[in-house]
């Protein structure tokens, strides 16, 4: 693990030490891969939540071209389930980051402390485009 | 265009298939109404994972579903799923098949067995469907051929088409619709 990483996972895990109620954190890549994500989270169950996160993700765009302003743009996605909540936002290119919560969580302090550690780290939350013609067999 | 108000009978069809082989476009080339896309860039986290050997110049990838629709006639109108291909969103697919008529499943033959799993989720859920050949280039197979490799039983329809052509896209779902009629004028026989 490079030392990014690491520094990355730490800042995972210290949003989830500030804001009370959440449980896991992921930042995952547009496609649907998980990129970084906090220790309670499994590989596995990592791997699952990247995956939903990028398809509910991409249908929010698609609801935001057809009733939004045009722009296609989307602030967040949230979704409450019986046992939890789940909130998603734009990470830095091409990278979304997720967080788990309990479901008496308040959404307004997870979606505030998830846009701020964007806003401060968001530019080393990216899934940059893979190169045209590249082969995954490298 | 907006759906005319003789339309009477609405079908779900899915469109199944691996990762690359055309769902997609399909979708986008034959849809009559605005196609609901969540086609994503495919980033380098995928490199080793999402596995573009004979689709290298592929850069975008479905992440939840496609959707479309298309009047064959004044009264019968086909509401398209694309489904997403890699196995990471396979959990999407009882979901899709629910309330599912038919399906067309789509192969590469540069890509044959990413094809096999769809064609056996199909048979589990008892859902009818037809194969077609979305023919990159010049056909390098028969379709006897395709048939001998997929292990496909004489009754299930198979045909080639280019999907990114609405009229062959078309052909295609016209194909699955009269299969799903004499399926069940089969059925209201045999009953």
């Amino acid at each position: 693990m490079r030392s990014s990483d690491q520094e990355l996972s730490w800042l995972l895990e210290n949003l989830l030490q500030r804001t009370p109620q959440t449980r896991y954190a992921l930042v995952l890549s547009r496609d649907g891969l998980r990129l970084s994500h906090t220790a309670g989270l499994s590989v596995d169950r990592a791997d699952q939540l990247a995956a939903i996160a990028s398809g509910i993700q991409s249908l929010s765009y698609g609801a935001s071209v057809e009733f939004g302003d045009g722009t296609g743009g989307l602030r967040q996605s949230m979704t409450e389930f019986h046992g939890g909540l789940l909130f998603i936002v734009e990470a830095g290119e091409g990278a979304h980051l997720a967080v788990v919560a309990g479901e008496d969580a308040d959404p307004g302090v997870i979606g505030h402390n998830m846009n701020e550690l964007v806003e401060q780290i968001g530019e080393y939350l990216t899934a940059p485009p893979r190169e045209p013609q590249q082969s995954s067999r490298l | 265009m907006p759906l005319r108000s003789s339309a009477t009978t609405g079908l779900k069809i899915v469109i199944v298939g691996g990762f690359g082989v055309g769902k997609t476009t399909m979708v986008k080339s034959v849809s009559e109404i605005r196609p609901l896309s969540t086609e994503e860039t495919m980033t380098r986290a995928g490199i080793g994972v999402d596995d573009a050997q004979g689709v290298e110049a592929k850069s975008t990838t479905t992440v939840a579903f496609d959707f479309g629709r298309i009047s064959l006639n004044d009264e019968l109108v086909l509401y398209l799923f694309g489904a997403p291909g890699q196995e990471r969103f396979w959990f999407l697919w009882d979901r899709l098949f629910s309330g599912t008529l038919g399906a067309v499943v789509l192969v590469d033959t540069r890509r044959l067995a990413d094809s096999w799993y769809a064609i056996d989720r199909l048979e589990h859920h008892g859902t009818p469907f037809v194969v077609a050949h979305n023919q990159f280039g010049e056909p390098t197979h028969t379709l006897d051929q395709i048939r001998d490799a997929l292990d496909l039983s004489g009754d299930v329809p198979l045909v080639a088409c280019d999907a990114r052509r609405r009229e062959s896209s078309k052909a295609v779902l016209i194909t699955l619709v009269n299969h799903l009629h004499a399926l069940s004028s089969a059925r209201q026989v045999t009953s």
